[in-house]
């Protein structure tokens, strides 16, 4: 923004919370800058453009980049841009600033164990790995620190939970009747959702994965360990979504030009959010065996209905950057989008993210087609639904977003903003690259976590074009998504560089339509909470019931894996002999 | 609660949506006859060569024109099918019914007959259990989509439809 | 068409060209995937950023100048 303001800055405001948004936002980029290295390295290998390190090696890069980006990345952003959300909207610090550091500091030990584990994979000497992958599926298993730094940072994340909980609850104590502001209110059914879809996770790292790393007990049910991790994997995607819908929501009308459509309609999407984001996780695994049909039914219609959030999401976003349009002097039935910000890299950021998730959304209504995940099961369709959802609709909006925020958390200004117009329009065109290209690769049939989809005994038939256009694809559009990335960091690098000024402060203004205008009821989050649990165990009690009746809690089988198999061994005495290699593996 | 024209058209446009979508997987399910991998069997893979069909997995006729096949996955073959490492093709003749068991001696695995519809996972421990129609005589790969260990990309297949009067019985 | 309120800005026409060109090149995995009509790739992409580039230089050529470049 170009014109000063005679409104305080956050960092102004609230100094100390402004540093530990900083703080939060340099683990999220440090992760991201690593994670996007990771990435052009996978898209350079698995095309067969360039490969310089062993195939072997890509599954440690691989894991790398799903657990930087995924986990470091997004839920570093989250817990800064929710501190940040939560002290304005209530304009209150927390409680005891001492306890933020320290969870903040829980986090960040806990990601360092993880991806310290992942990393050292890189040298063979040491024999610490986690070549498992983001999923970390037993029967592979990783070295014990690898759960154990998971464990830790989800510890983290949860006592971020009870900080901000603290926080509204002290504020709820002076203003006994009034309604949540919208942004704490999102950022308490954030991690009400969190709560509950982590019970999944944590249930099977600390009561099975840690122990079995640690040689405490023997086997693990893999099938068990598996249901119990996609409890988590599906929420976590709205783990990663909400922050970019809290920027859709509160800050993009505002940069548009106008006002929130509708408070209440918000309120409700994250409600939705609540209660249908956990009793979905079954349709990750329509083509596992031992879970009933009936149960992968049941999930399939929840998934659906969780559709709706996203789509009046789609609605209020539309309809408030129209409003801003129109405040802006836009007229027309489709006139008005010219009158928008364009060349504001934090509007276009958000807006073309937005687009793109429109994009993502189908694609996974297709992924949440039961009998049509047939076709798509563990293709790389589904990275290519997926980097259009976490990569761009809650990525790009997280740049963006950060365009906006850094003067605010700062008090400087930002290096090049027609840089970050370049930035942000080169993601969008390397992914709209990238991600067809996998998405149709996927329909011919080609996997996905592989370091090398060329096949010897058979080879893909296109239905048009080349496998060969494809791979080029991928590699050209990897490549603008490393760029971009750099572009990124390096302009708020270079920002961090800018002298101090003043004026940079901006408000974010209320809702057209406010909370006055919803229905009390909303703000009730111990009924979301228990309705959500109910949920929750009627999808989940009797398949988890059912998986440990057939095959017991550890399971038959579920013998450990370490990742490191003695490949060599196992070619020259061919397979016939596979046997024996296992019984000789050491760890 | 005022809710905009507009946004009232909108939600029943989205619900009307999503109820749509449901229908048209139920009817895959129900009308088209597509059934999901189920809750089968159980097996104990660390004894899977005293188990009464794991012990020698390959291809069995059991009717007419239907065909049951056995396959073991593990690190990083198919058995039958990965004929890169020796193991004959999962082989079949044309215009039969095509019952798949397929399990893992070890790790979670995925089994995937490349441009078609057959694709599942191989869990330790569980039986997946498909069947499909195959029509007329062509070759098909299999791949492991699953990431299994170190070798992973390495772990392939093939599945041969064989003209009727070319096959000759359970050869594995 | 009534006539543009706002001076079109650099940045604008970028961002419209690139949301185009997207489409454009969607259009033929369409073409492809929905009608089984194979348009050869690298023809298609050249005469699309050659027209789109085309767009692009007769929009900014035809600017309005003395624009508020300062706006947004």
């Amino acid at each position: 923004m170009s014109t000063k303001t005679n409104t305080k800055t956050f960092a102004d405001r609230f100094p100390e919370e402004a540093s530990i948004v900083r703080r939060a936002f340099l683990v999220a980029f440090v992760a991201l800058g690593l994670g996007a290295l990771f990435g052009i390295i996978q898209a350079l290998h698995r095309t067969n453009v360039l490969r310089f390190i062993p195939s072997t090696d890509y599954y440690t890069v691989l894991t790398a980049h799903g657990v930087l980006l995924v986990i470091v990345f997004t839920i570093f952003f989250l817990v800064g841009l929710y501190q940040w959300a939560i002290t304005r909207s209530l304009d209150r610090s927390p409680e005891n600033i001492t306890f933020t550091k320290a969870w903040l500091g829980l986090m960040s030990l806990g990601s360092l164990l993880a991806g310290a584990t992942i990393l050292l994979g890189f040298i063979n000497e040491i024999g610490i790995s986690a070549d498992v992958l983001f999923t970390f599926y037993a029967p592979l298993q990783a070295h014990p620190l690898f759960y154990a730094g998971l464990a830790v940072f989800l510890v983290g994340t949860w006592l971020a939970g009870v900080d901000w909980f603290r926080t509204w609850l002290a504020w709820r104590r002076e203003n006994p009747d009034e309604r949540i502001p919208l942004q704490t209110f999102m950022v308490l059914t954030s991690m009400i959702m969190w709560y509950i879809a982590t019970i999944g996770v944590a249930i099977a790292v600390l009561f099975f994965l840690l122990p079995w790393s640690l040689g405490f007990i023997e086997t693990v049910n893999p099938l068990l360990t598996r249901t119990l991790f996609w409890f988590f994997g599906h929420p976590v995607v709205y783990f990663w979504l909400l922050p970019a819908y809290m920027l859709w929501y509160t800050v993009m009308p505002k940069i548009a030009g106008g006002r929130l459509f509708s408070d209440p309609l918000a309120r409700v999407v994250f409600v939705l959010f609540v209660l249908l984001s956990t009793p979905v996780g079954i349709h990750h695994q329509y083509v596992d065996p031992g879970i009933a049909e009936g149960f992968k039914f049941i999930a399939m219609v929840n998934t659906m209905f969780l559709l709706l959030p996203s789509l009046l999401t789609a609605f209020t976003v539309v309809a408030s950057i129209e409003h801003g349009a129109r405040q802006r002097g836009g007229s027309g039935y489709l006139g008005w989008l010219k009158a928008l910000p364009w060349r504001d890299p934090a509007f276009t950021g958000m807006a073309l993210a937005g687009l793109m998730f429109a994009a993502g959304g189908f694609s996974g209504m297709v992924n949440a087609g039961m009998n049509i995940n047939y076709l798509v099961h563990n293709t790389l369709w589904v990275p290519g639904h997926f980097h259009l959802t976490v990569g761009t609709a809650v990525t790009l909006t997280m740049m963006a977003g950060t365009y906006w925020l850094w003067p605010q958390i700062t008090n400087k200004r930002l290096y090049s903003r027609p840089i970050a117009l370049g930035q942000v329009v080169m993601w969008f065109g390397g992914m709209a690259l990238m991600s067809n290209a996998m998405h149709v690769a996927g329909l011919f049939g080609v996997p996905r976590r592989t370091a090398e989809p060329q096949y010897q005994s058979f080879s893909f038939e296109t239905v048009f074009g080349t496998v060969g256009e494809l791979r080029i694809q991928i590699a050209v559009g990897g490549a603008l998504l490393f760029l971009s990335t750099v572009l990124f960091l390096s302009n708020l690098m270079l920002s961090w560089g800018n002298p101090k000024t003043s004026g940079l402060g901006q408000t974010l203004p209320p809702a057209l339509s406010g909370p006055s205008d919803s229905p009390r009821v909303l703000d009730n989050l111990k009924l979301w909470t228990v309705i959500a649990l109910v949920l929750v165990v009627l999808a989940y009690a009797l398949p988890l019931g059912s998986i440990v009746a057939d095959s017991g809690l550890l399971g038959p089988g579920g013998n450990a894996y370490p990742v490191i198999v003695d490949v060599s061994q196992i070619l020259t005495e061919g397979f016939a002999g596979a046997f024996d290699s296992f019984a000789e593996v050491i760890r | 609660m005022h809710i905009h024209k507009y946004e009232k058209l909108w939600f029943g446009i989205s619900l009307l949506l999503i109820v749509g979508f449901i229908a048209t997987v139920t009817y895959g399910a129900v009308g088209a006859g597509i059934q999901m991998v189920n809750n089968d069997e159980t097996v104990n893979p660390n004894a899977l060569s005293e188990h009464p069909k794991f012990s020698d997995p390959g291809v069995e006729q059991v009717g007419p024109n239907e065909y049951d096949v056995y396959v073991i996955a593990q690190q990083f073959i198919f058995r039958p099918g990965s004929t890169v490492a020796g193991q004959p093709p999962i082989t079949v003749p044309a215009n039969s019914t095509v019952n798949f068991h397929i399990t893992s001696l070890d790790v979670i695995h995925g089994f995937s007959v490349v441009g078609t519809n057959a694709n599942t996972m191989a869990i330790p421990g569980e039986v997946a259990e498909i069947t499909v129609e195959v029509d007329e005589p062509q070759e098909y790969g299999i791949v492991c989509h699953e990431y299994c260990g170190q070798a992973h990309h390495t772990m392939e297949g093939v599945m041969k439809v064989v003209p009727e009067d070319e096959y000759n019985g359970s050869d594995q | 068409m009534n006539v543009p309120q706002f001076a079109r800005t650099r940045g604008g026409m970028l961002v419209g060209l690139v949301v185009v060109a997207a489409i454009g090149f969607e259009i033929r995995t369409v073409l492809g995937m929905f009608f089984g009509i194979d348009l050869p790739a690298t023809p298609y992409l050249i005469v699309l950023i050659g027209i789109l580039s085309v767009i692009g230089i007769i929009l900014d050529l035809t600017r309005s100048t003395g624009g508020d470049s300062a706006g947004q």
